[in-house]
């Protein structure tokens, strides 16, 4: 097939897909032909008038939809797809596109395949032969599933239900498909799931100001201040707390779930930070190289003895010497790692002076 | 005929140029002939690049040598809700550092998440020295100390404008190095900053700065201190203030409400943390007159927020906590005729049971009153394809449709069927809606209907939705103008990737994550599309150390015409021509 089936009223911009939108998986033939799996990829590429195909004409296929329909099985490569030629407006020839799947089919299960009625019901609605809205007009029979196609009349949910189900199990690999399908209005408790609701991270925690109700008109006009909720993201695996340094950029994250006691997260600090902290000094003396000196150690980040000091920022916005509290509460309590300067210790105000009330918004931030 | 074409001289033609703005206007007029196209690169003043993996710098300077005007994203929108891990890339240094040397009168630097760090702040406040606007939005990388550097050398700023930027602050310092004789700030938002600033440098800074237009502070100043600052600065058409909580004095109120009635241009509110209610009131005099309203971070209740609204007759924008319920959006509908956008937030995002009455029908009231409604945000917890479909008959003029479900997999309540009905109904009549998100139950129909109806689409979200390829199939055959496809949790896999794989080159991007494709794809799909970068990420290890058919964890997939990116974490690899090619 060369590149004369393509279009040429139509502006064509690499499409694959001819413009009517039926499009075929032959598997079998694939298979017959015993193509090499690159090969079985037949993307349309280069510019109007180049053909990478390899099809030819013998691959087109031609049976009637309603064979397709009843011949869908579930998953099966072997499953043929249709081309509707009935929408072949624009005398475009059919295109097949073959394309394998990886070496098996593990990858990509699907549970339907593609009946090319979805096209047949998009050509009526073009063709506006009934009043409905046309998004209505797509006839019950069409629809991604054999086992829908005849319950147009009853409720889908359920229906979906068993699909979305029948996929979760294929998709064993998936692992963030956390939310059950839940067809009763009785929700289950959903398991958290990262990034949803999709809201930034500064809008997490403000309903926890007042733990119930937003805030009233109290007495002293203060509102209450309560420790602000961890987003539930936090609570799923490890806990991530972001750490930042005096003199390096970028911050990073440690998992203190990771370490037992506060000796070996100093060490994780400096470990984390020896080396980003040397290159920052390097690259703050002009770019003149440097012999490749050992890093220097950091060192004496609990006990104000080092260049550097470790503090904390806690649910409540105060700022905190690491090391004070029992480890186990230090945990629960800590929000964000800061490495700062010892020498500037003295200007911030440590510790849970009321002026830092304001604080507790960069907390609420996270 | 003669060639009108050549007979103007390229003044002529480029004082015409100079009218058109657009860049689509300008790519056009590039387009023309040879030398349309060398006067048009030698005029053009601004640069927008909506994916600074793209192009590289090299390529925009030597195209356009004499630009003024630079906007740059990095990051995908997901980023936004953290699924882009830290570290994917976004630096913005190698820019910088190319337009240091490039374009020593660029005037403008606009930034929309990528990563920037003091070390870019610094090398900008020396190396242009007629730079005027700063816009980081959602940025991250840097601290006070390279704001310091912009306040100490920026002797024309204009606009500094920090976003919803992750600052770290060492020192509320650095507004004291703006120095003494520096007058010519516009706009100033500093509302993302954790810390303190020196109040009484932000004090001297409004007073001495007769322009400023935009003054957004953060939530450390209190309230106390806004009536002084606004005192100093009557002609504000926009403020951010502080945290809204003192305790309730007479004398601060009536402050804080005669400094509001000098404010005469205020036009926009925003901040409003901590709100004590009885403050609120010493905002209504200018209320009348505003347009837009930030109370997305007021937890305040429904009747505070309805005395409010209903006297912002003029409203055009409402950001809001869903503190404001049904009933509250009855309000709106009744007062504010003007409204163009809405935007209501969950209160209590994680919690399992509704903790407000706001359902859809609140939704449903605004599409009802509020003819000129086209933008909408909106987070909920019930939904029906009736109400869907009340929306979309009411507003045809909807450009703009998100709705947050916040529950995954959530039907019709009232039917218990999927969404697909409802959401089809707002592509079909909303026929220049330009950006939809979805939510709820939803089968491969709506993909349908999306494929069908929404041509003009250029950015889809889609979540938990789906049953199969088919879905993602008509998305990428039917919708002509998408440019951005985010897809999270969907059981779309190889198929309609590879079949439409084409049609990528002509988006911006593709997001997919938690889905189900697989290695072997990705490789074919980097293998044969050369103009695009397909980026693996994966922070369970290489993808090559398991089986091609496995999914793999998070792909994106732009277009790109400066090849893969030399700047990849160890946990992203681009699938590449040449194997060789895919760093690591």
């Amino acid at each position: 097939m060369d590149g004369s089936s393509r279009n040429d009223v139509c502006p064509q911009f690499l499409d694959l897909v001819p413009k009517e939108r039926a499009w075929l998986v032959n598997r079998d033939e694939q298979r017959r032909r015993g193509l090499s799996e690159e090969n079985k990829l037949e993307l349309r590429l280069g510019p109007p008038g180049e053909d990478w195909s390899m099809t030819d004409n013998t691959m087109k296929n031609q049976r009637e939809r309603s064979e397709s329909l009843l011949s869908l099985g579930y998953y099966s490569t072997t499953t043929p797809m249709t081309q509707n030629t009935s929408i072949n407006n624009n005398g475009n020839g059919s295109q097949t596109q073959m394309f394998s799947s990886p070496e098996n089919t593990g990858g990509a299960v699907l549970s339907s395949p593609w009946p090319s009625s979805a096209f047949q019901g998009k050509t009526q609605h073009n063709q506006k032969q009934t009043k409905t809205p046309s998004f209505l007009q797509v006839p019950s029979t069409h629809q991604s599933s054999p086992v829908l196609a005849q319950e147009a009349s009853q409720p889908r949910c359920s229906n979906v239900v068993e699909l979305q189900t029948a996929e979760k199990k294929a998709f064993s690999q998936s692992s963030a498909m956390t939310a059950v399908p839940n067809s009763s209005q009785k929700r289950t408790a959903p398991s958290p799931v990262v990034g949803w609701p999709p809201i930034r991270s500064f809008r997490k925690n403000l309903a926890s100001s007042s733990s119930s109700k937003p805030a009233s008109e109290s007495q002293n006009g203060v509102p209450d201040k309560v420790p602000c909720k961890k987003p539930v993201e936090s609570c799923t695996k490890g806990l991530f707390v972001k750490i930042n340094m005096d003199g390096v950029p970028i911050g990073r994250k440690v998992d203190l779930k990771a370490y037992d006691s506060y000796e070996n997260l100093s060490s994780a600090v400096d470990e984390l930070f020896r080396g980003l902290l040397a290159a920052q000094r390097d690259s703050r003396q002009d770019g003149i190289l440097k012999k490749q000196e050992e890093d220097k150690a950091i060192t004496g980040l609990l006990d104000g003895s080092g260049e550097y000091t470790l503090v904390y920022e806690d649910n409540e916005g105060d700022r905190m010497l690491v090391g004070d509290v029992p480890w186990h509460m230090f945990v629960s309590t800590v929000k964000r790692l800061r490495v700062l300067k010892s020498s500037e210790l003295s200007a911030l105000s440590l510790g849970s002076s009321k002026q830092d009330k304001v604080s507790s918004l960069e907390s609420s931030r996270r | 005929m003669p060639r009108m074409g050549y007979s103007f001289p390229e003044e002529v033609l480029e004082h015409v140029f100079s009218f058109i703005q657009s860049d689509e206007d300008r790519n056009a007029i590039s387009e023309v002939c040879r030398s349309w196209h060398d006067i048009e690169r030698w005029s053009r003043r601004r640069v927008f690049v909506g994916n600074c993996y793209a192009i590289s710098p090299t390529m925009v300077i030597r195209r356009f040598p004499e630009v003024r005007s630079v906007k740059l994203k990095g990051k995908p929108h997901f980023a936004d809700f953290n699924l882009v891990p830290e570290g994917w890339g976004g630096y913005v240094a190698p820019w910088i550092s190319a337009m240091a040397s490039a374009y020593p009168w660029l005037e403008e630097i606009r930034l929309k998440r990528m990563v920037i760090t003091d070390e870019s702040l610094e090398l900008i406040s020396k190396s242009f020295k007629n730079f005027k606007v700063l816009v980081l939005s959602s940025c991250e990388g840097f601290s006070t100390d390279g704001l310091a550097a912009i306040a100490a050398n920026c002797r024309n700023l204009r606009e500094l404008d920090l976003g919803e930027s992750e600052v770290e602050d060492l020192s509320g310092h650095w507004l004291s190095r703006f120095p003494d004789n520096y007058t010519s700030m516009v706009s100033l938002n500093i509302a993302c900053l954790g810390w303190e600033v020196s109040f009484s440098a932000l004090e001297r800074l409004v007073g001495r700065c007769p322009n400023l237009r935009t003054l957004r502070l953060n939530r450390a100043v209190p309230l106390d201190k806004l009536a002084n600052l606004l005192c100093r600065a009557p002609q504000l058409v926009e403020l951010g203030t502080g945290a809204y909580s003192s305790e309730l004095r007479p004398d601060v109120f009536s402050n804080l409400s005669g400094a509001f009635s000098g404010c005469k241009e205020l036009k926009s509110l925003s901040g409003f943390w901590d709100v004590v209610p009885g403050y609120l009131p010493a905002v209504y005099p200018i209320c009348s007159k505003l347009k837009s309203l930030n109370l997305s971070y007021a937890t305040i209740q429904s009747p505070e927020l309805i005395k409010l609204v209903s006297q912002c007759q003029n409203l055009q924008r409402l950001w809001v906590l869903d503190y404001i319920e049904d009933a509250g959006l009855d309000a709106l509908a009744a007062s504010c005729k003007d409204l163009r956008e809405l935007r209501v937030f969950p209160s209590d995002p994680f919690g399992q049971e509704p903790n407000v009455p706001l359902t859809e029908q609140g939704l449903v009231s605004v599409s009802e009153g509020c003819p000129k409604l086209q933008s909408v945000l909106y987070f909920c917890r019930q939904m029906s394809n009736a109400a869907l479909m009340t929306i979309a008959r009411n507003r045809p003029n909807m450009t703009r449709f998100r709705l947050c479900i916040i529950e995954p997999h959530t039907p019709d309540y009232l039917t218990l069927q999927p969404l697909d009905v409802g959401f089809g109904a707002i592509v079909e009549h909303c026929k220049d809606l330009r950006r939809l998100s979805l939510s709820g139950l939803l089968t491969d129909r709506v993909f349908e209907y999306i494929g069908t109806h929404a041509k003009k689409l250029e950015m889809l979200s889609v979540a938990f939705a789906g049953e199969s390829d088919l879905g993602l199939h008509h998305i990428l055959s039917g919708c002509d103008n998408l440019r951005k496809l985010e897809i999270r949790d969907c059981p779309f896999g190889d198929k309609a990737l590879l079949a439409n794989a084409a049609k990528l080159e002509t988006m911006r991007s593709l997001w997919m994550s938690s889905c189900s494709v697989s290695f072997g794809a990705c490789k074919l799909l980097g293998q044969k599309m050369p103009g695009l970068n397909v980026e693996v990420i994966d922070e369970r290890g290489p993808p090559d150390l398991r089986p091609e058919s496995c999914p793999i964890d998070k792909l994106y997939v732009y277009r790109t015409v400066s090849g893969p990116r030399f700047d990849m974490p160890g946990f992203v690899w681009t699938m590449a021509e040449n194997p060789a090619l895919r760093l690591s």
